[in-house]
């Protein structure tokens, strides 16, 4: 493999190391250092490293990181916050879930360094309430740096302070929009605000707040260790650094893989999960969580998982989520399991997703009894068109685009699935 | 308050102090909800009337985030409650066969002993398929091993 494909343990640094929850575990690989760097440098010069490096929002829309810090209004005496998206729920994702099992302290010193690159003093981690003993670990782990005087008032005596604090959810997908989290931290219906004002002038309680995913934030203490350029290396020239890839679905080696974005499909797919499991054939690949639109195995022979590539195949990146969907997986059944689970977490609040999913929905549950119709999967590409562009937040689009990718590329198997329910 | 709350003295410490804990009081509703499930399992209407009578935080405030959020119950579950992932990945894993036996286990189980709710991704795809007994959480469930999971809860609840 060429050197920028080349793989580096940033985010799992820490696998396979015992205790590796521990402060004593984390200061023991270098843990916390890139803090006292970043506290003896001007705030602004940590937003441009890590502006320079590259990152870019690891929860789905690739957003560059550093870009959004400097959207902070520097001259506004607001208090300003920094929140952490950590309220995994795309359906197929599990790689934020991996950070608080292995490295939570991570998550705690990266949120300390980027707190401190534009100005925040107070923090929040927001967490699905599912993730039980993933939210006592990072409980542990904020209580066990405030100890160690990484946390709180006067952090290493450098008289920056930041207060960080753990919420959890109560069960709604949407709240993993970050103006519908913010809501439900400030304690109401985690439904979406229309945006601008973006969070990073307007967000907690009118406050210019960042809200940064759990992986994002994780990977900044690298970046100050290391610099800008180091992390530039490795992935592409628009996909900076590593990503992490949760695979799941009927493969050898399901499981969490940190890779170089960049790196080719079938390889990944090959030989860090081994391939199919013993029988299984591939069918087609949701490549970024439910919401991505699937692809299939000719699409995947010369896919490369970045930003552009998968942007380019008409799907996209997004979480990380690589479900792999196999040959005995009747498409008509994935359909709907998509678009009910997307008629189900709709707020409610904009009427092409709260209807248009229903819509969604009520069609496929009678297809799937073979009461649909032919005309229905042109209906579907029609609603979902409909459904785009047009509401609050990307709930939406993100129930139309899997629809029609799946519509469209398996139309053959749906219906031949009605002719058969027919016969 | 103390003698008469509805609440006992622990949950009482608790909800002051997330009432406390932020920047306004409301943001403390769901973290105070959330205590209430830990303890209880549900919410009833008699609390949420007294977290206005006793705690000053408005019913209108308390019943949107209730009714919005799936975590929150309004009657007492059964005493183990299994959410069971029934989102894609799990789906392929068997995740119908896997509740419609749960369910027929539970309709043999003696009433307010077991019940099971299908529910969106738990986030534990690599183990799928996943559910969540109560608070605990079992990944791999197969139908063989899915009755000694559940038998263990319920020989529990008799030994209890």
């Amino acid at each position: 493999m060429p050197d920028n494909l080349t793989k580096v343990k940033i985010l799992t640094a820490f696998e396979g190391v015992p205790d590796s929850r521990t402060l004593t575990c984390y200061e023991a690989g270098g843990g916390y250092q890139a803090l006292r760097k970043a506290l003896a440098l001007p705030p602004s010069e940590i937003t441009a490293i890590v502006k320079a490096s590259g990152l870019r929002g690891r929860g789905g829309a690739g957003f560059p990181t550093g870009l959004k810090w400097s959207f902070v209004p520097q001259d506004s005496d607001m208090p300003k916050y920094l929140v952490c998206n950590n309220d995994e729920g795309e359906p197929g994702t599990f790689k934020d879930r991996y950070i608080c099992e292995l490295s939570p302290h991570m998550l705690v010193e990266g949120m300390a360094i980027s707190a401190r690159a534009f100005g925040a003093n107070k923090g929040y981690i927001y967490t699905r309430y599912e993730f039980f003993e993933e939210i006592a670990w990072l409980r542990t782990a904020i209580d066990e740096a405030y100890a160690a005087g990484y946390l709180g008032k006067n952090i290493l005596a450098s008289g920056f302070d930041f207060d960080l604090d753990h919420y959890e959810g109560a069960g709604a997908y949407i709240c993993g929009e970050e103006t519908g989290l913010l809501s439900s931290l400030e304690g109401k219906k985690g439904q979406p605000k229309l945006k601008p004002p973006f969070p990073a002038v307007s967000g907690y309680l009118g406050c210019p707040t960042i809200v940064n995913n759990t992986e994002t934030l994780a990977a900044v203490p690298w970046i100050i260790t290391h610099g800008a350029e180091a992390y530039r290396k490795i992935g592409t020239e628009k996909s900076a650094g590593t990503k992490l890839f949760c695979i799941s679905g009927h493969v050898q080696k399901p499981g969490v893989y940190e890779l170089p974005l960049g790196y080719p499909f079938m390889k990944f797919f090959a030989e860090e999960a081994g391939g199919m499991a013993a029988g299984r054939e591939l069918k087609g690949c949701i490549p970024g969580g439910a919401s991505a639109p699937i692809l299939t195995p000719a699409e995947l022979q010369d896919a490369t998982l970045d930003y552009e590539d998968l942007a380019a195949k008409g799907s996209m990146l997004g979480s990380g989520a690589v479900i792999i969907v196999d040959a005995e997986q009747p498409m008509v059944e994935l359909l709907k399991v998509v678009v009910d689970f997307f008629h189900h977490e709709s707020c409610g609040q904009c009427t092409p997703c709260r209807e248009g999913t229903g819509w969604l929905a009520n069609i496929m549950h009678a297809y799937v009894k073979g009461e649909g119709k032919e005309s229905d999967l042109p209906l579907m590409h029609n609603i979902s068109q409909q459904m785009m562009g047009r509401t609050i937040c990307a709930l939406s689009d993100a129930a139309a685009m899997p629809t029609q990718a799946i519509v469209q590329k398996y139309q053959d198997e749906l219906k031949n699935y009605l002719q058969a329910k027919a016969g | 308050m103390a003698s008469s709350s509805t609440f006992d003295v622990a949950l009482q410490a608790k909800i002051k102090h997330h009432l406390e804990r932020f920047e306004t009081r409301r943001s403390a509703i769901l973290p105070i909800l959330n205590d209430i499930h830990q303890q209880y399992g549900f919410v009833s209407p008699a609390q949420v009337q007294a977290l206005e009578d006793e705690f000053d935080l408005p019913r209108l405030q308390v019943q949107e985030v209730i009714s919005f959020y799936s975590r929150y119950r309004q009657q007492q579950p059964s005493r183990y409650h299994v959410q069971f992932c029934d989102n894609i990945v799990c789906r392929m894993f068997a995740s119908q066969q896997l509740i419609a036996k749960l369910k027929a286990k539970a309709a043999g189980c003696a009433a307010g002993t077991l019940s099971v709710e299908p529910v969106p991704c738990l986030g534990v795809c690599d183990g799928a398929p996943a559910m969540l007994v109560n608070d605990e959480r079992h990944l791999r469930v197969t139908c063989d091993n899915l009755d000694g999971i559940i038998d263990d809860y319920l020989q529990r609840a008799s030994d209890a």
